[in-house]
């Protein structure tokens, strides 16, 4: 019996985390985007923890759209947090806009097209994969975004004329809940 | 005919995810507001800041140069220098170090704010906090060098405040230092 109960549990369990099955509307309940500068051996992060967004799944399909406030993203200096706002020209375009859709079956492992809208450019990424984790009530996309300033026309700033890198990985870490 | 199917199934999904609107997500109107007269500001402020560094880091290198000469004034009898006095290497290196200090420093005063300002966090925090060390530094070395340059052509050897010229323009060379290795390492 015992036996059994151990058995049902990890079925359940490994099922669960295996293939989520998603419908109806989610809201993201808590989320945040991290993004990482390097320039020669210095790396510097920004954040964002103003991150909003929804999803609806129908008809096998789901769309989420996530979006945060450029000026929402601090790193640990201001100085560098106003140049980062002035070369992605956030009082232009002061959102980032993130369109992803997807199966309504999510994996573990699960790719993803996601259509981007940052300093003004709208920039399609295909076969992004990102951890999909929880149940079809409530479920956290985590994963890293790999993505160029040159995608978007975004100027790279210099030190002693040298530019920081062109790459700009960001951390996705949001959880949704219906 | 497969990639067509392709195109057509990202087109959708695409189409499908436009359904969600940016509106819709609950951002205050201010935040998605755009401000064409702000950007402006803030590319006039980021090129007036890349004229204070460069004019910061001149005025280092002039500093520096003036600091280097200014035993050159000191008595000498070997050399046959039996006065006092700066030499006019010295002192022109020293007026043109304060005239790029005070150009840089006025590209930075002058730089139009950032809207809603937060307070300074960072190495800029200490970058603006030196200022208040080297500023008055520079000023009074400028005031002290004005009077020892007085003080020898009357003939005399600086004395009072005036003879304490060298320690305040150390002052100012030692803070204008450590606040340009705050910014020069960041980005």
């Amino acid at each position: 019996m015992k036996h059994l109960f151990v058995f049902i549990t990890t079925l359940l369990l490994t099922t669960s985390v295996s293939a989520l099955t998603l419908s109806g509307n989610y809201a993201l309940t808590k989320g945040s985007l991290n993004y990482h500068v390097h320039y020669i051996v210095k790396h510097v992060q920004g954040k964002s923890t103003n991150v909003k967004g929804k999803g609806i799944c129908k008809k096998a399909k789901c769309s989420f759209i996530v979006a945060a406030p450029i000026k929402s993203f601090v790193s640990k200096d201001s100085n560098r947090d106003v140049k980062m706002q002035t070369v992605t020209k956030a009082a232009q375009y002061p959102m980032v806009v993130v369109r992803v859709s997807s199966e309504s079956t999510l994996n573990v492992n699960q790719t993803f097209n996601a259509q981007i809208k940052f300093a003004g450019v709208t920039k399609e990424y295909k076969n992004i994969t990102l951890k999909a984790m929880g149940t079809n009530k409530a479920f956290s996309i985590t994963g890293i975004l790999k993505i160029k300033l040159s995608d978007f026309k975004i100027e790279r700033p210099t030190l002693l004329a040298i530019a920081i890198n062109d790459e700009l990985p960001i951390d996705i870490n949001l959880m949704f809940s219906r | 005919m497969t990639k067509l199917i392709c195109i057509l199934a990202i087109f959708s999904n695409i189409a499908f995810a436009q359904d969600l609107k940016l509106e819709d997500l609950g951002f205050k109107k201010e935040t998605l507001k755009v401000d064409l007269q702000e950007q402006k500001s803030l590319e006039t402020r980021s090129s007036m800041l890349s004229t204070h560094q460069i004019l910061g880091l001149s005025a280092l290198a002039l500093m520096a140069a003036t600091y280097l000469t200014a035993e050159e004034g000191a008595i000498n009898p070997a050399e046959g220098k039996t006065q006092l006095g700066a030499t006019d290497t010295h002192k022109y290196l020293g007026i043109a170090a304060g005239l790029t200090y005070f150009t840089a420093a006025g590209f930075s005063i002058f730089a139009p704010e950032p809207k809603n300002e937060k307070e300074s966090t960072g190495s800029t925090k200490w970058h603006k906090r030196l200022a208040y060390i080297h500023f008055p530094a520079m000023v009074l070395t400028t005031i002290l060098g004005l009077m020892a340059d007085k003080q020898f052509k009357d003939g005399k050897t600086p004395s009072g405040l005036v003879a304490q010229k060298p320690l305040v323009a150390n002052v100012a060379f030692l803070s204008m230092l450590a606040a340009g290795i705050t910014m020069t390492f960041n980005f």
